[in-house]
Parts: structure tokens; sequence; C-alpha cells
């Protein structure tokens, strides 16, 4: 089984395909946000930071499990663990994240396909701020046109993901990194040349050391995880394709400062819009899919620019469902034994079901009551469990990885293809202890066990 | 033939604890403990504990011996240990009858844990007052979808479980529950330990006060011997047929029998300091566990651990009575109709979910409250009191009169030492188990009253 794996074509098609699964939707309309609020180039420092000792060395800890194990995520950690023992949770916690999240990510990626519509037939043309806002409520309030654009974007998913690694997953996640990249510095040029541009890169880099406090620490901690998709799968599941001649640790570093310089170029593709119009810093949806639309409007080559940004949200979307389909179909065809067709049908199925509350949820047809009783919107907590179960796995797999892992596998993992190996003792720390004590951080933080002490600040 | 490659339990430990994990549901979590503080705690402990020893575990031994010589599921017990055609084999019906209407609600009951555990997660209940926290349960209930869903969900759970089979399915997975929740237990006792309401709890729990002791509340203990061991649900048969000849049944009844009550004692432990600190009577029910309990976690510090801690006992509380339930009408199926495991699994699982509609859709039958006086849910909870008591009767009659001399006397003693205990055992079972069954079913048919 493992000697028929496929495998990655190219390095660099690796490094795009991990690359765009990391870059989602978070990087668009939560990041610049986060980095903006929290004081600017003394949070970029702190995220850089922990994204170096904390990020990568995990992102590199799922890889060599991944390569090691060849396989879906459950059976990674199945091939390692004493059967039936309580390792192997890691695996079903990650897939359940790939599973939930894919669940919402189809039916807000399908909005950028209805926005890309809407720009096409120049729906935002003459609008005011408010009606352009309006058209995203309207919109919202029809549960059909949701599910269409949902089970449009599945559909593409699906199709990538059933012609196979080389063929699906590496070869469109290329064209589409690549893409991305472009229309970005694109966006970013265009950013340049307006007069927002200055204030943009003052609310980005100017360092505010006042606004760093333990809160902000712990949430840049959470932002070096989650941006490189730790702990749902995605990684492990890449990494269960790469060649043993392929060098993890140049990898990983290569990733994670491409990911850290999107996140820098998308604040400063969106800021200058916003500042230029005199719109106040904002994060979500709103910024997305109300201001945005309007902002282009207002600018000279509005429907290429509009058509341009929401293609980029597209492909940004696109890259990193097909990761969590493909946590989905490695595990069923591991587990259940089918084939790569039938777990793409039945994954798919499964998230367009997951999804449907969130893409019926302003209709209140189904869980009207959900907002009441919960306080959030279906998608929100389906966040809130996300990062539960994101944190328990990279938790997990940390340990299971620094702890667990027979030592010669591990460091032939790390080592192969690589001459780093001087690394691997330092790295080997970190995922031992440095991460570990990182995520416990972030939990008992969600926890409320340290209210008290923040408090005190 | 079948008989002969039955599974078995892979270790008498795990077998312990999926008893233990059988027995200890969601009575025992929000009904026991309540009792026992209202009729006097201390006197009412000794009474229970006494009752216990006289009725509810010589019966408890009983199911164990049936199961263990029928090796079958209830009916198919009945049907090989009586005679061809007897009328008994009614009584493994009734076992499996009582098995499906307290799985179906235990389904519904139990989803609402995830309910909760969900709304702890998102911090949902946090800051709010009592009276906002009832109402977002009064809400929640309103809403059938959601309470579909999450019964939808505790089902699904409880299938996967199963599905595996006993050693490698329920046995393992109840062992780890069961011992999970010990440790949660012993943790929110501790916890409950550092309240000021906890000498209160203690004297109002535990201290022996005879006056509040009435004949009332020692025929409460009587059924309470029978209803917290879970008899007459199919559940310990089922157990008992895939026992081992070399296990000791009536010491792993006694054990099962203390294990049962340091569980109850552990949970009025846990349970009362914290509504005595917060100045909230002492009650039972959904209300508790479901309106006072998570706001008096939203005012404690670390709320959002401790009401995800809670409501994962419960979980575990549930799914390991649930997975017995399933158990017991999963045995029955695949004996009559030789179906596969996974075909029987999803049988059960969809009679559970079609049974529990209306108690998760409370406008299912709108008029059902004002017909019968109570909902659906409390219809349901009081017939299978009925089936119980009825049940618990029969058995006690089957196997004191009706079982093979040596079937029985060889059922016992196998694998035991205690082979003294026989004669006294079987002395309780055929005289003064019905007796005091007896004297429960007067007192629901309203025949017996004391004032």
């Amino acid at each position: 089984m493992s000697s028929t794996r496929e495998t990655w074509k190219s390095n660099l098609g690796f490094v795009l395909a991990a690359a765009g699964s990391a870059i989602g939707l978070g990087a668009i309309w939560r990041l610049p946000y986060t980095m903006g609020q929290n004081g600017g180039g003394a949070f970029i420092l702190l995220f850089l930071l922990l994204n170096f000792v904390v990020g990568v060395p995990l992102f590199m800890a799922e890889l060599v499990l991944g390569r090691s194990g060849q396989r879906g995520t459950v059976s990674c950690f199945r091939r390692f663990a004493a059967t039936g023992s309580m390792w192997v949770a890691g695996g079903w916690l990650a897939a359940a994240a790939a599973l939930l999240i894919l669940g919402w990510y189809c039916v807000v990626a399908g909005w950028g396909i209805h926005y890309t519509l809407m720009a096409l037939v120049d729906a935002f043309a003459g609008k005011s701020a408010d009606q352009v806002a309006q058209l995203f409520h309207a919109f919202r309030a029809s549960g059909l046109l949701n599910v269409l654009f949902q089970s449009l974007f599945l559909l593409l998913t699906a199709l990538i993901v059933s012609r196979g690694l080389a063929a699906g997953i590496e070869r469109y996640s290329r064209v589409m990194t690549l893409g991305l990249f472009a229309m970005l510095l694109c966006l970013v040029l265009y950013g340049a040349m307006l007069p927002g541009f200055a204030q943009a890169v003052r609310y980005i880099f100017v360092p505010n050391w006042s606004a760093i406090t333990p809160a902000t620490v712990l949430e840049a901690l959470g932002l070096a995880l989650f941006t490189l998709s730790l702990g749902y799968g995605p990684i492990i599941t890449y990494g269960s394709y790469m060649k043993p001649s392929q060098n993890i640790p140049q990898t990983s570093l290569i990733i994670g400062v491409a990911n850290f310089a999107v996140s820098l170029l998308i604040a400063m593709a969106i800021f200058p819009l916003i500042f230029s119009f005199g719109f106040a810093p904002t994060a979500g949806e709103g910024l997305v899919f109300q201001i945005l639309p309007f902002v282009f409007e207002q600018l000279p080559m509005a429907m290429l620019l509009c058509v341009l940004f929401f293609a980029l949200l597209i492909f940004t979307s696109l890259t990193s469902a097909i990761s969590f389909l493909e946590v989905l179909v490695t595990n069923c065809m591991d587990l259940l034994n089918w084939s790569r067709q039938r777990s793409v049908w039945v994954g798919c199925a499964a998230a367009f079901v997951v999804g449907l509350p969130t893409a019926l949820a302003p209709s209140g047809n189904l869980f009207g009551l959900w907002p009441d009783i919960y306080g959030k919107s279906f998608l929100e907590t389906s966040n809130v469990v996300i990062n539960w179960l994101t944190a328990f796995a990279a938790l997990i797999t940390s340990l299971f990885v620094g702890w667990h892992l027979p030592n010669h596998i591990r460091h032939e993992g790390f080592c192969s293809g690589s001459h780093w190996g001087k690394l691997y003792v330092a790295w080997l720390w970190c995922v031992r202890v440095v991460v570990p004590f990182a995520v416990s951080m972030i939990l008992s933080w969600h926890c409320g066990l340290f209210e008290p002490f923040l408090r005190a600040f | 033939m079948q008989a002969e490659t039955r599974e078995q339990w892979q270790s008498q430990i795990g077998f312990l604890l999926s008893c233990v994990g059988s027995i200890v549901g969601l009575g025992t979590l929000w009904r026991l403990p309540y009792i026992m503080g209202q009729n006097g705690g201390g006197a009412f402990i000794c009474l229970f504990l006494l009752f216990n020893l006289l009725v509810g575990i010589p019966l408890f031994a009983a199911e164990l011996v049936l199961g263990r010589a029928g090796r079958r599921g209830s009916i198919g017990i009945f049907a090989r240990l009586s005679a061809p055609n007897s009328a008994w084999v009614c009584l493994g019906w009734l076992n499996a009858a009582g098995a499906l209407l307290v799985f179906s609600w235990y389904s519904v009951v139990a989803g609402w844990g995830f309910h909760y555990l969900l709304m702890a997660l998102t911090d949902a209940l946090h800051g709010k007052s009592a009276a906002q926290v009832g109402e977002l349960f009064d809400l929640f209930r309103g809403s059938g979808q959601l309470n579909l869903l999450f019964q939808v969900m505790f089902l699904i759970t409880v299938a996967v479980l199963v599905l595996p089979g006993i050693a490698s399915g329920i046995e393992r997975y109840s062992r780890f529950m069961s011992l999970g929740l010990f440790a949660v237990l012993l943790g929110l006792v501790g916890y409950s330990c550092t309240l000021k309401g906890f000498s209160q709890a203690v004297h109002y729990a535990l201290y022996p006060n005879f006056a509040a002791l009435s004949a009332h509340g020692a025929l409460k203990a009587l059924g309470l011997s029978l209803f917290s061991l879970s008899l007459g649900f199919g559940m310990t048969l089922t157990y008992g047929s895939y026992m081992k000849p070399t296990e000791d049944i009536p010491k792993v009844s006694l054990a099962i029998g203390a294990a049962n009550l340091l569980v109850t004692v552990l949970i009025a432990l846990m349970i009362f300091p914290m509504i005595f600190t917060f100045g909230f009577e002492p009650q039972d029910g959904e209300g508790l566990i479901f309106k006072t309990l998570p706001f008096v976690f939203g005012q404690l510090p670390a709320s959002l651990l401790l009401s995800l801690l809670f409501f994962m006992l419960l979980l575990f509380t549930a799914l390991t009575s649930a997975v017995a339930m399933l158990e017991a009408l999963v045995a029955n199926l695949m004996d009559l109709r030789g179906w596969s495991r996974g075909r029987c699994v999803l049988c059960g699982c969809l009679a559970g979910w079609v049974i529990g509609l209306p108690t998760a859709v409370v406008d299912l039958f709108p008029t059902w409250s004002y017909i019968y006086g109570r909902d659906f849910f409390a219809t349901i909870d009081l017939l299978t009191d009925w089936m119980l008591v009825v049940a618990a009767l029969a058995t006690a009659i089957f196997v004191g009169w009706k079982l093979d001399a040596t079937v029985r006397h060889e059922g016992f003693v196998a694998g035991s030492r205690l082979t003294w205990l026989y004669q006294p055992w079987l002395f309780f079972i055929r005289f003064v188990v019905p007796c005091c069954v007896v004297v429960i079913l007067l007192q629901y048919l309203g025949l017996l009253w004391f004032v």
C-alpha cells in the first residue's frame, strides 16, 4: 500500500499546495485586522517569533508524522501507536475539524462565486455603501441561492480532488497559488497608488508596544498555529505524499515565510482601499462582502478590480478546501477501503450537510433559534468548536511526535533528504516542550483560567 | 451452536466497569442524591444499603445467573431456560420493550448533554442570571430541530460505540468512560470541598436524621434499590450473557452494588455544595441539571472548565448506560433475526429515534399533556417504572421457583468461592424479593398508603 502511494511530482508543487492550504479565508479577513488592532509592528515581531518557535516546528512535526506514516490522519497515528491507544484521538480530532471547517468554507467561498457574478454583471454600479450592504443581506436571506453557490463550490472542490494528487491537487493548487500571488501583487501595486497607502502602512507596521498585553501574546500564539493549517490534518495528509528525498526543514521554513509574507501583502492590499474612503478597519464578512465591493466601485477599473479580488478569494478558499477534503478522502480510503471517487462524493455530501445550517442561517428555515440560544451564529459556534478540536489535535500531535514516535523514525523523518540535520535537536525540544506548553497556554486561556490574572493588567 | 462462539468480556475489570457504567445513569445523577437528602440523609443511606443487600443485589445476581446460563438476548434467555412455548418468554419481551423505551428517552435527554457541552464551549451561559439560564433551556426545548440534531448526534455516538462488538467496543469504551467518570467526579468533589456550602451539604446528604425518615421514605429506599440497579430492562441479563464461566457472580454483584452507592454519595457531595453555596433549595430532575447547575457554574471561577467537566460527566454517564440498552436490543435482534451486528445496531437506533421523537419534538402531540396530565417524557418514565417492577417480580419468581435447580446452582456458584451464599441468596430470591416487590407494586396501585 505504502509503496504504491502517490507522491508529489515536484517540490515546488508541494510547497505551493501546502502554502495554498495554509493561506485561507482567515488570512484575508482576520489576520490583517488583528495585526493592525494589536500593536502593528510590535504584533508582527511577536507573531514572527512565535511563528518560528511554535508554528514552524509543529508544521515540521506534522510533515514528519505524515511522511513516516504514509496514510491519512487517523492511520498515521494508528501506525505508530499501540492498538486501541488513545493517541489515535489526535487523528480523529483533526478529521472532525477538517469536516467542520470544510462545511462552512464551502458556504462562504460560495458567496465569493456569487460576488464574482455580481461584479461581472456590474450589479454594484452606482450603489451607495448602504445599498451594497443591503444586497448582501438580501442574498443571505435567500436560502436557495446560498445552497446553490455552496453546491457549486463543493462541486469544484470535488472535481479537483477526484482527479487524484498529481493531476488534481498538485496541478490546480500550483496554478491557483501562483495566480493568487500574481493577483495579490497587482492589488498591492494598485493600493500603493491610493492616498490611503501611507496611513495603511502606518497602521500595519508602526509598532505600538503598549498594545502588547498577555492577551495579545496568546492571540499571536493562536494565530501562529492556526494560520499554518495546523491541527486540521492537511499538513499531515500532504506530508504523507512526500518523497524521502524532499527536505522537510527547508520546505517548512519557506512555507512559514511565504505564509507570513502573504498575510502582510494582503494587509497592504486591503487597508489602503479602506482608509482611502474613510472606513474604520474591521474584520470578517462585513469587510469582504459589504465594504470592499462598494470601495471597488468608486475606483477606476472597478469591474476588473472587483473580479480580481473575488477571484483571489475563490482561489484562496479553493486551495484550502481541497486540502480539507483530501484529509477526509484519505481517511475514508484508508479506513474503509473505498475508492477515491466514492470517498470524494461521501466527503462532499458530509460537508454539504454540515454547511447547510450556515447556508440557511438568515433564512431561519433551519435552527432559527440558534443565535438566541448560543449567543452566536452557527458559523461562529462551529469556529469555536474547531478551535478546540485543533488545539487538542495540535497538542496530541506534538506530544506524539516529540515523545512517542520511535527515535530512529523521527530522526530519519526529519533528516531524510535534508542537510539541515544539526537543527534536529533544537527542533526536537521545541516539539517536546515549547509547542505543548504554548498550546496548553492557549487551552487554559480558552477555559478562562487566566481571567483573574488578565484582569490585573 | 451460536452459543459456543458467543463473544466474551476480555477482562473482569472491564466487565465490572461496564456494569457500573450501565447502572449509573441519569437517575443516579439527578434523582438519587435528592431523595437521599430529603429522607434523612445517613438514615436513608443505611436503609438503602439494607434493601440493596436484601433485594437489589440478589436480583442483580439472579439476572447475571440467567444471562450466563441463557447466553442469548433477553428473549432468547427465557425461551431457552423455560419449557417450550411457555409464557415466560413474555418476560423477555417485557425486558426488551423496557430497554427500547428507556433508550428512546435517553437518546433525547442525553442529547441535551451535547447541547450543554456546546453551550459551555461557546461560553453562552457566562454571566447569565438564573432566570435567563432557565429561559434558554425552555427556548431550546421549544426548538424541535435542535432537539432532533442532538438526539441524532447521541444516537450516532452510541451506535459507533456498540458497533465493534463486546470486547473491542462496549467493554473498551465503557471502561474508558467509567474511569473518566470517576476521575471527573473526584475532581469536581474536590472542587466542591472548597466551597462554603460544603458543610451544609455534608449535613444534608450524610447526617443520619432518623426523624425525617418516614414509612414513605422507607418505601422509596425499597423502590430505589431496584431502580438504581437498572433491573428489569434486560441490560444486566444481556451483559451477563457475555460472562465467562470462571467469573464470580456473587462477588461481582456485591462490588457493583458498593460502587453504585459510592458514586451516589460522591454525586451528592459534588452537587449539593454548589447548590447550597448559592442559596438554592435542593431539587431533582431536569431543572437541577439543566437550569440550576449551569447557572451556578457560570458564577464560579473557571466556569468554562467546570461546566465542560460536568457535562462531560453527564455524557459519560448517559453513554455507558445507553450502550447497555442498545446492546440489549441488538442482542435480541441478532438472535431473533440472525442479522449482522451492524444491521441490528442500525435498526435499534432507528427504533429508539422514532420512539424518542415525541420527547424531542414537544409539539408533535400538542394535546398529550392535557390528556394524560403529564408530558410524553414523564409518561414514558412512569410506564417504564411499571414495567420494571413487574419484570423484577417475574424475574425473581422465575429464578426462584421455575428455573431448573442444577442450572441455578451451577450458575450461581460457578467461578465463585462464596458458595455458602447460595442458600441465603435462594431464600431472598424466593421469598424476600417477591414480597418486597409486591409491596412496591401495591404502593404503585394505590392500595398501600402511608400518611
